[in-house]
């Protein structure tokens, strides 16, 4: 464990930083390092020691080599924006503040369709700079926005394995990675991708020369260094859009048929984003204040499974095409494409535009009430298709054990708990599958409970042999031993990258002395 | 039950009652920037003032409420500290934080903000940048260090008719011009245009003159809230006795103070001047008969009729209707106006951070507007963006002075 | 016999362990006389665990390829196991509706698509393919044809044998084979670095690959073009429309070869467009790639070599002929064929006697171009590509010298990993980490 964590050492280390970084960059206050504490997780806050604000590579690197010269733990953070506590600093030691002044977009570059931006670049700000440009005739271009509110950092979304909402079409955010640049555990700056390669610049691909080393910082919470910039690909976005939601026509089996829909619409390719949400999260979606009915009691009349599909086209008549193949399906699989102008004008009012298209900046607004309760409980794993419904219902008993009131008036609707299948993965090969229900943070009650129902929750996905789709809620511990040899040669990585354990110790159980 | 409805500037109550709000922040980051529909580069995106300048999380609301979930623990989890103190003192009350949150979360940031203030101010004193005008508002009724006699002089040097004395005549409307009018010489013009837009209008208007008292805000925006509640009933005293059936001001904050923390006290109904005017512009009694030249306009849309009372369209409506005058917006307007920095104390408290945050306006006027004047309706925002554009070729200019200049002789 | 062919005998059983020069010669291209190197043919991955754990023991290098014949050099090591896939041929596992397949190392692209076919399902064919195992193919990261639609590797999960001879199942089979097939570990993404890797972490025995639909619609357009450049503007904007899965331009030269056509009455370029999908959809494309290409001012050869069609269906190999490929932007492909002309100038040749050959890359922002040229000039003129710019992704030889001396801190990590995973160096020693 990191030794330098005593007040003499860490003096030294906050002068060695303020001379490097400027004083007005670095400090050891107490209302600074309890600003930078929490966040809204199950997990409980800790402070750190000191907190730093860099401006670039060089200044990361300098506070790394100051930090590994005085053993102190290192902890990054973008927004501070996530579902796993992973900045909050377990150790304490240096808090490194990444968005507050590296927010540049770098390059924009139509021809080859990148983007490189540092980690304070938002995504409404990637969404909107790459909207701007056209790649050819009048196809602007975006990137793959994440799945997150328009104000969390791009990069911290697509190096933490964000979600995008076109996965289905291109595949996760890693796969849209070009290059990066690290500054690891010891000091040192290492870039990867193409544009590590002299005189080649960036090409839009997702590696760069023989073995492909970018993958050991994805998903690695910090613990083997810190990104400083990221290059990704964007993709022609078509400038029309059609948005539906449907429901199967008989609710009985309704999860069933919604999957089968996401599997056929999956492999013909041609929907931009396709999410099977749940009431409860419709409900949350809805953000006018001034709705006479109470949440939970709305849930009983939306749709238990909606499945929202959004197709683009250059034309009216590429869309035309596109929604009679997408009824075809619908119809075969016992669905049907709801009354856009009814539900959806009201779960949609107040955004100019269609989910995820210009209202792609739009998502940081809608995904922003569902926070209305308290805290956002969200947990979710990569499982293929046929374990989906039994894990379903699995998971509306533990609710029914571990979360619903025992008052048999409010219904586990009521509880707007639910499930949603994002992704899918390109072609429908594995699915995003996610359980929902959120938790008053005030009520101490309520977070014993969800911490609860958080733990139960993860083990039943692990039986499914469904891995959780990132470090989520320090749950690592679940996890990670069933991974055999991954577990090892993770755990090797972790000492011959970082032996003294700086970089974030203990986000996750990779060394042998970790409790 | 979240209160969905939660209004700017009103009902704000003791700390304790925003622990549940600090807790249920889940640092999502929508307060730090404008509205993500219309974010359009990578410029001109931020929009927390305190923020912007000082870059550390706890001057953003995220980091507030940090502090107010630390300060209301049982026992605290902070003590004094100056970075404390400046966290708490730097937000300039803008409301952009809280106009965004409510909606979603049902959290009052603002408020909450506002009562850290004036728990921040019972429990370590207030502080001595904000002694003296504390000082100057209970000595002199404003909080410009100036002896109230003066507060009628502007009035006396209107020759080409006569200002009622609301006190001494009844009057339908009185206007209340406020103290920076009456004592700032930058913003005496303002007070002469709108006695003069009133009277071409016909209105049968008056003004206290020196027997005027400032509206509270300032005391209430820094944290003084005891003497804020002192001001109110006496202020609602005198000016109900007036009989008057509208009170008419060119003042962003006291239209904000009147018209919110003071609501539901008043016998009439409180307008801001530059809704008048669009009035009466419709209604065609004013007339612009000069033409000015090489205006190229924006507008600054000032916190406290914008977010705070919704007034976007009536002063842009009266800015376009001018001749000669070219208009552009900047990105950052409307409800997602980023303040001009002063507001809240923070003038007095961190004049650095308030030149600091005027600048960057003045620069998102340069280089997203192309822009030579910026304009406004606020006499603070007038203030400290003309004090940012001192010396360089930018002028900022209330909306009045424009009118009146255009209304020729 | 000496003990270490007794246990290779063990492990592999006799007739499994190769020794005679004849029959070591066959894994290289040019003939080897006195060896004391062993070629090795496991069936299954019991079996290359023994073969690394004895390596280990005994302290000899083991070598892989996934360029069918091993590299000439390693014919000079006087010991060292060869391991050839060809018996670990079987299809494990197919999951149609899941669309992948789970195969061993030693099936080829034609063995696999034979069953793929009868399923409704496809692989995507390499452009460059210097392997018939479509494991090698796969992992090694050889192009695509689909390239502009599908850029990126298109292996998921590996089962992997390591230095020490443990296995790894990399992503999500690490927890599961059942539940899962995504590439992603539980942590971090370690497991990435065995693509591309030429199995210098460990030795892959097995992956899931990708494997796409076989839609209702299938449509191949052609068009001919004078210049170069009207072709690759083509092939550029088509996959920017998202329009087509194949954008592809080739010289006559390529298309005869490939086609098995005579390249007489060919225009100088041929772009081929490939559409699939359903049939609606299809037709409306073709109708506005044939709008843009009336614009463009291209001849348009569809029916004269509709029967070519074939040629965007398999692999393109490049094991008898070598193929100099490497990626760059559309707008720098006159920069490598002028080097690229001069050194076959001072070779007596030009580039009208070479195959060549051009893909749309991730939605037309990047293109491969393939050379076929004799192998000695490959190394050469790639070396004078990478002081220009021109990006090779699994450099070999003199090519991954002159790239990895320009770039120092990556060679550094990966000799990290290198030395972490195989502390013996006994894999595939001589690949420069």
């Amino acid at each position: 464990m990191p030794t330098g964590i005593n007040t003499e050492n860490l003096a030294i280390v906050l002068e060695k930083l303020q001379n490097a970084i400027g004083k007005q960059w670095v400090s050891d206050d107490p209302a600074h390092l309890a600003s930078y504490s929490r966040d809204f997780t199950i997990v409980p806050g800790r402070w750190p020691n000191i907190v730093v604000l860099p401006g670039s590579t060089e200044d990361v690197q300098k506070i790394i080599k100051i930090a590994a010269e005085h053993e102190v733990p290192v902890v990054p953070m973008s927004t501070g924006f996530n579902h796993g506590g992973l900045c909050i600093p377990l150790h304490g030691g240096i808090m490194v503040d990444l968005i507050k002044r590296m927010d540049k977009v770098l390059n924009l570059d139509e021809e080859t369709l990148t983007i490189t931006i540092q980690p304070g670049v938002r995504n409404a700000v990637t969404y909107a700079m790459a909207n701007h440009r056209c790649c050819v005739d009048d196809v602007p271009m975006a990137a793959a926005v994440s799945l997150s509110m328009g104000s969390t950092s791009t990069l911290a979304n697509y190096i933490g394995r964000g979600i995008p909402g076109s996965e289905v079409k291109y595949g996760d955010s890693t796969e849209a990675i070009v290059g990066m640049t690290w500054v690891l555990p010891d000091g040192e700056i290492l870039k990867t991708g193409t544009p590590a390669v002299p005189n080649v610049g960036i090409i839009p691909i997702a590696y760069g020369p023989g073995p492909d080393i970018g993958g050991m910082f994805i998903n690695a919470s910090g613990m083997f260094g810190i990104c400083t910039e990221i290059t990704i690909k964007l993709f022609p976005e078509k400038g029309k859009e059609r948005l539906y939601i449907f429901d199967a026509k008989v609710k009985e089996r309704s999860l069933e048929k919604a999957l089968e829909f996401l599997i056929q619409l999956s492999q013909q390719a041609l929907a931009e984003f396709i999410y099977k949400s749940h009431g409860g999260q419709t409900v949350n979606m809805i953000i006018d204040p001034d709705n006479p009915y109470p949440p939970g009691a709305m849930c009983e009349f939306l749709p238990e499974d909606p499945v929202i599909v959004s197709i683009l086209g250059e034309t009216e008549e590429e869309l035309d095409i596109k929604e009679e193949i997408l009824m075809d399906l619908a119809a075969e699989c016992g669905l049907y494409a709801l009354d856009m102008k009814g539900l959806t004008e009201q779960i949609f009012k107040g955004a100019p535009n269609p989910f995820e298209r210009k209202a792609r900046s739009q998502i940081g607004k809608a995904i922003g009430s569902v926070l209305r309760r308290g805290a956002f409980q969200w947990y979710s794993c990569n499982v293929k298709a046929d374990p989906i419904p039994e894990m379903a219902s699995k998971f509306f008993r533990l609710v029914e054990k571990y979360w619903k009131p025992t008052d048999p008036k409010i219904s586990r609707h009521a509880t707007m708990s639910g499930t949603d299948i994002q992704g899918p993965h390109p072609f429908a090969r594995n699915f995003m599958f996610e359980v929902d229900f959120w938790w008053d943070q005030a009520n101490p009650e309520d977070v014993k409970r969800a911490a609860v129902l958080l733990r139960k929750t993860g083990e039943l996905i692990l039986e499914h042999g469904a891995q959780p789709w990132r470090n989520m809620y320090r749950h690592g511990e679940l996890h990670l031993p069933r991974l055999g040899t991954y577990l090892d040669i993770l755990k090797q990585t972790k000492r011959e990258f970082d032996p003294n354990n700086l970089m974030h110790p203990d986000i996750e159980p990779v060394t042998d002395d970790y409790i | 039950m979240v209160d969905l409805k939660a209004k700017l500037g009103r009902n704000v109550g003791q700390l304790i009652q925003y622990r549940n709000d600090a807790w249920k922040c889940v640092r999502c980051g929508l307060c730090r920037m404008i509205d993500t529909a219309d974010v359009t580069s990578d410029q001109f995106v931020d929009n927390c003032p305190s923020g912007i300048f000082h870059k550390f999380e706890t001057f953003y609301p995220a980091g507030r409420h940090e502090l107010i979930r630390c300060l209301t623990a049982d026992p605290p989890e902070l003590g004094y500290t100056e970075v404390l103190h400046k966290a708490i003192f730097t937000c300039t009350g803008c409301g952009y934080c809280q106009n965004l949150c409510n909606s979603f979360k049902g959290l009052q940031p603002t408020n909450s903000f506002q009562s850290l203030k004036d728990f921040a101010n019972r429990k370590w004193g207030v502080r001595s940048e904000h002694n003296a005008l504390i000082q100057s508002i209970i000595n002199y009724d404003n909080p410009w260090l100036s002896p109230r006699k003066p507060r009628g002089t502007w009035a006396r040097k209107v020759k080409d008719f006569k200002i009622k004395d609301a006190g001494k005549e009844k009057v339908e409307v009185l206007y209340f011009p406020g103290c920076n009018a009456a004592y700032v010489a930058e913003i005496n013009p303002v007070a002469k245009a709108t006695a003069r837009i009133l009277h071409l209008a016909g209105i049968d208007f008056g003004i206290l003159g020196e027997k005027e008292r400032c509206c509270g805000s300032t005391a209430f925006r820094v944290g003084a809230v005891d003497m804020f509640e002192n001001y109110r009933r006496e202020n609602i005293r005198q000016l109900n006795a007036l009989g008057v059936k509208t009170m008419v001001t060119a003042c962003a904050g006291c239209h904000s103070t009147f018209a919110h923390c003071y609501a539901g006290d008043l016998d009439f109904e409180v307008v801001h001047i530059v809704e008048y005017i669009e009035r009466l512009i419709q209604q065609g009694k004013l007339k612009f008969r000069k033409e000015l030249k090489d205006v190229r306009a924006t507008y600054h849309d000032p916190c406290h009729i914008g977010r705070y009372s919704k007034i976007y369209d009536a002063p842009r409506n009266v800015l376009k209707a001018i001749p000669g005058v070219t208009f552009k917006e900047m990105v950052r307007i409307k409800e997602n106006s980023l303040c001009c920095g002063s507001g809240g104390g923070v003038k007095s408290f961190d004049p650095n951070m308030a030149l600091g945050v005027a600048s960057i306006r003045l620069e998102e006027a340069r280089l997203a507007a192309g822009a030579n004047t910026v304009v406004s309706c606020c006499p603070f925002c007038e203030i400290n963006l003309g004090h940012a554009a001192a010396g360089g070729d930018m002028k900022v200019v209330d909306l009045l002075q424009l009118v009146s200049e255009a209304m020729g002789e | 016999m000496s003990t270490l062919d007794q246990r290779l005998i063990a492990a592999v059983g006799e007739e499994n362990v190769l020794k005679d020069p004849a029959k070591i010669s066959s894994f290289f291209r040019q003939p080897v006389e006195k060896t004391g190197l062993r070629a090795l043919l496991p069936e299954k991955v019991e079996e290359v665990q023994s073969i690394v754990k004895l390596a280990r023991e005994e302290r000899l290098p083991v070598f892989t390829t996934y360029d069918s014949f091993f590299r000439q050099e390693v014919s000079s090591h006087k010991a060292g196991l060869l391991i050839d896939f060809r018996r670990m041929n079987k299809i494990e596992r197919m999951e149609p509706r899941g669309m992948v397949v789970h195969v061993q190392r030693g099936v080829t692209y034609e063995q696999l698509t034979e069953e793929t076919k009868k399923n409704g399902i496809k692989l995507l064919p390499a452009a460059a393919a210097t392997s018939r195992s479509v494991v090698e193919q796969s992992v090694n990261r050889a192009v695509n044809l689909r390239a502009a639609r599908f850029p990126d590797a298109t292996v998921a999960n590996m089962k992997v044998v390591l230095a020490d001879g443990r296995i790894h199942l990399t992503g999500t089979h690490a927890l599961s084979e059942e539940g899962a097939n995504v590439a992603h570990d539980g942590s971090a993404d370690l497991s990435r670095w065995y693509v591309g890797a030429d199995d210098m972490f460990g030795i892959v025995t097995r992956a899931t690959i990708n494997v796409y639909p076989i839609w209702e619609e299938r449509k191949v357009c052609f068009f001919g073009f004078e210049q170069l450049e009207g072709a690759c503007a083509l092939i550029r904007d088509i996959p920017r429309h998202e329009w087509a899965l194949e954008n592809i331009a080739l010289n006559k030269k390529a298309l005869a070869r490939l086609a098995g056509i005579n390249e007489k009455g060919l225009p100088p370029w041929v772009a081929v467009i490939g559409l699939e999908g359903k049939k609606k959809l299809v037709d409306y494309y073709e109708k506005q790639v044939y709008d843009l290409v009336g614009r463009k001012g291209a001849s348009n050869l569809t029916s004269k070599l509709g029967e070519s069609a074939a040629i965007i269906e398999r692999p393109w190999y490049a094991i008898d002929q070598p193929c100099l490929g490497f990626y760059t932007t559309f707008k720098r492909i006159g920069e490598f064929d002028e080097v690229i002309e001069a050194s076959l100038k001072d070779a007596g040749s030009s580039l009208d006697d070479v195959s060549r050959k051009v893909i749309s890359v991730a939605s037309g922002g990047a293109v491969w171009l393939g050379y076929d040229l004799p192998a000695e000039m490959c190394e050469k003129v790639g070396v004078r590509l990478v002081d220009r710019g021109a990006f090779f992704d699994r450099p070999t030889g003199k090519l991954s010298e002159a790239v990895y001396s320009k770039m120092d801190a990556f060679v550094r990590h990966v000799k990290r990993i290198k030395n972490m995973m195989d502390p013996g160096n006994l894999l595939n020693p001589g690949i420069p980490f």
